[in-house]
């Protein structure tokens, strides 16, 4: 070859660097590319050059995360070939959204943001991915029979045989981040200008790019349709990342499940807990005129055979009508050492009024608690009332075998909370 | 099928390696060896410009490649191209012919995308470049009907490889105008031996596949 020939014609397939900006490994796979954006620091490089210098810097990725599990190098096999994704371009796009209500029409000030892969199969054929949080488009672009930007009647079709359509959006986009190879300039800032329409579920799209304020650069004319996500997923399926996050999704399924069974379990134990009285082990009936004195009432002694959590249960019994009593109680070790109290306010009214007899009454109320050491246990009543009082018990009742609600109502609640948690990552 | 190409040997005027026209109509050769791009005149080669070997960027498109155009149902042969670099990258223009009646086809690929083109007519009075208006309607100069123009750029030659039907010199100006018209793409390479319109439609790769 003679010495003055400018250049090789020989390019390797992939080019491998290190990052000019922070070290991490860099991969071109596009022979074409002329910079590369650095997923790991946002540091812009030239591809081309030995050095790799940085030529600007798109600023840290974290901010921009992609919205899925889609990520640079990716491989996917869609039916007409197997891409990689080659770039991400993040753009946030201000424009009217036309809408119509009860008759009525108009265009809202929006805001939406998504983002632009770029995909390239072995013959270098492009192929654009649009992803947002809600779901992806597949983006072709097209030679429209009847091209226009953006009509004065705010109505477009690019085809003849196609009817005209409202525009559905008009405004700007603007790129706020980018990372992986290109082979033309990309800079934060840069804009497009675009108006579309919609026809069977697809979008329409003439998008433009300003030289100036009054002159327009390029035009480019765009169809997206929808895909589904689960298209995505198979499509990427086979790559080994995808595996990684099959399995955890997997795991994150298992505990779903887990916590699903946990949940339904906790929340029977939490509804039994609120029914439930086990068994009986002692029961009192004391009348009310001997609690009411001064000195209250001691009840007979019972034995608490083991430990655990017991349930002390208080019920007036025939109270007279019109009547109210407020019962304080201990429940005191054999020492005389109070380890729990209830108080209840315990009532009885009724009367007449335009819609017939009407009664208000309360009769019941008790305490769940944990005994820790056996023995012999007895309650300490006191008692005051506002009315007189002529007759009446209170029926003291102990069980065991009973658990303690709030245990049962917490345990629900973090199975819930697992569950939440857990059914937003089980899938991939 | 064809009958047998037309054949012609030379000497590249610069390195003296083996050169062959293989279309009649060929006035740029470019050598395979050194680079130098060269015109044909009468039977002899006169070298024109620098040396210059384009890159290989692995495309899938190479000279000698016999292809069956699968909506025109033409076979041709890609016998050259020339490469056109402008502010935003550049793009290759393969040049083929077509086996059964010689005419010409042009391939455009940029980016993976190709189109097919065919010359339309040749442009007499060319509007000037600045008077384009991106995004508007032209006639372009009254040569041709309403073309929604969706691009212009200041561009120049970089280099070609095989054989042209018009006269190349790396780095002269090749300013372009692209448009749409019909559901077709309109295309308006203005270089200083070539002012011809061309109607083109996006071609998938699989459409013209090796024959």
């Amino acid at each position: 070859m003679d010495a003055s020939t400018t250049q090789n014609t020989s390019q390797p397939s992939i080019r491998q660097f290190d990052c000019t900006g922070c070290g991490n490994a860099l991969s071109v796979l596009h022979p074409r590319a002329k910079e590369i954006a650095c997923p790991y620091c946002g540091s812009v490089l030239d591809v081309n050059s030995e050095a790799h210098q940085i030529l600007s810097k798109m600023g840290g990725p974290e901010r921009h995360e992609p919205f899925s599990f889609l990520k640079l190098g990716m491989v996917a096999e869609f039916p007409d070939g197997k891409y990689q994704f080659i770039s991400r371009t993040r753009w946030r796009q201000k424009y009217k959204e036309f809408w119509r209500e009860e008759g009525e029409t108009g265009y809202s000030n929006e805001v939406w943001i998504y983002d632009e892969w770029l995909l390239i199969d072995e013959n270098r054929t492009y192929l654009y991915l649009v992803e947002d949080k809600e779901g992806y488009w597949i983006s072709e672009e097209i030679i429209p029979e009847t091209p226009t930007l953006l009509p004065r009647d705010l109505r477009m079709s690019f085809f003849k045989g196609q009817p005209e359509r409202q525009v559905q959006e008009y405004g700007n986009a603007e790129v706020i981040y980018f990372e992986g190879e290109s082979n033309y300039q990309i800079t934060k800032g840069d804009q497009i200008r675009f108006a579309s329409y919609k026809n069977n579920g697809i979008t329409y799209s003439a998008e433009w790019r300003m030289v100036s304020k009054d002159e327009i650069k390029e035009v480019e004319f765009f169809q997206e349709t929808p895909i589904s996500r689960r298209k995505v997923v198979e499509a990427v399926g086979d790559n080994e990342e995808m595996a990684v996050l099959a399995q955890k999704a997997s795991d994150w399924n298992f505990v779903y499940q887990v916590a699903r069974i946990a949940m339904f379990v906790f929340l029977a134990m939490t509804l039994w807990t609120c029914t439930s009285s086990g068994t009986k082990l002692h029961e009192q009936d004391i009348p009310l005129t001997s609690i009411l004195g001064e000195n209250g009432y001691l009840s007979e002694p019972f034995e608490i055979p083991r430990e655990g959590v017991y349930k002390l249960s208080l019920t007036a019994r025939d109270l007279a009508n019109n009547t109210e009593v407020y019962v304080f109680s201990y429940i005191l070790d054999s020492e005389g050492m109070a380890l729990n109290s209830i108080e209840e306010t315990f009532y009885y009214y009724t009367g007449y009024d335009s819609e017939g007899q009407w009664t208000e009454s309360d009769f019941s109320g008790g305490k769940r608690f944990r005994v820790t050491e056996t023995g012999t246990y007895r309650v300490q009543f006191f008692a005051d009332s506002e009315t007189s009082i002529f007759g009446g018990t209170v029926r003291i009742e102990l069980n065991e075998g009973v658990m303690l609600t709030r245990y049962a109502f917490i345990a629900l609640l973090i199975s819930i909370v697992v569950m939440v948690v857990a059914g937003s990552k089980r899938k991939v | 099928m064809s009958e047998q190409l037309f054949q012609r040997e030379f000497e590249c005027p610069s390195c003296g390696g083996p050169m062959a026209q293989r279309s009649p109509g060929a006035r740029t050769l470019v050598c395979g060896y050194c680079g130098q791009t060269s015109h044909l005149n009468a039977d002899s080669l006169e070298s024109a410009g620098d040396k210059h070997l384009l890159v290989d960027y692995g495309s899938t498109l190479s000279i000698g490649q016999q292809r069956r155009l699968v909506n025109t149902e033409q076979t041709i042969m890609i016998l050259g191209r020339i490469r056109l670099k402008y502010e935003d990258g550049f793009w290759d223009e393969w040049y083929a012919i077509d086996l059964d009646n010689g005419s010409g086809v042009w391939i455009q690929e940029d980016d993976g995308q190709f189109v097919i083109f065919k010359a339309v007519k040749e442009l007499v009075s060319v509007p000037d470049f600045d008077s384009f208006r991106i995004g508007n309607w032209s006639d372009l100069g009254g040569n041709w009907e309403q073309t929604f123009l969706t691009s212009k750029s200041r561009a120049e030659v970089e280099g070609g490889e095989g054989e042209l039907p018009f006269r190349i010199i790396p780095g002269e100006p090749a300013d372009f105008v692209e448009g749409v018209a019909n559901g077709k793409v309109v295309s308006v390479e203005l270089l200083p031996d070539e002012k011809t319109l061309y109607l083109g439609e996006p071609t998938l790769l699989v459409e013209m596949a090796l024959a």
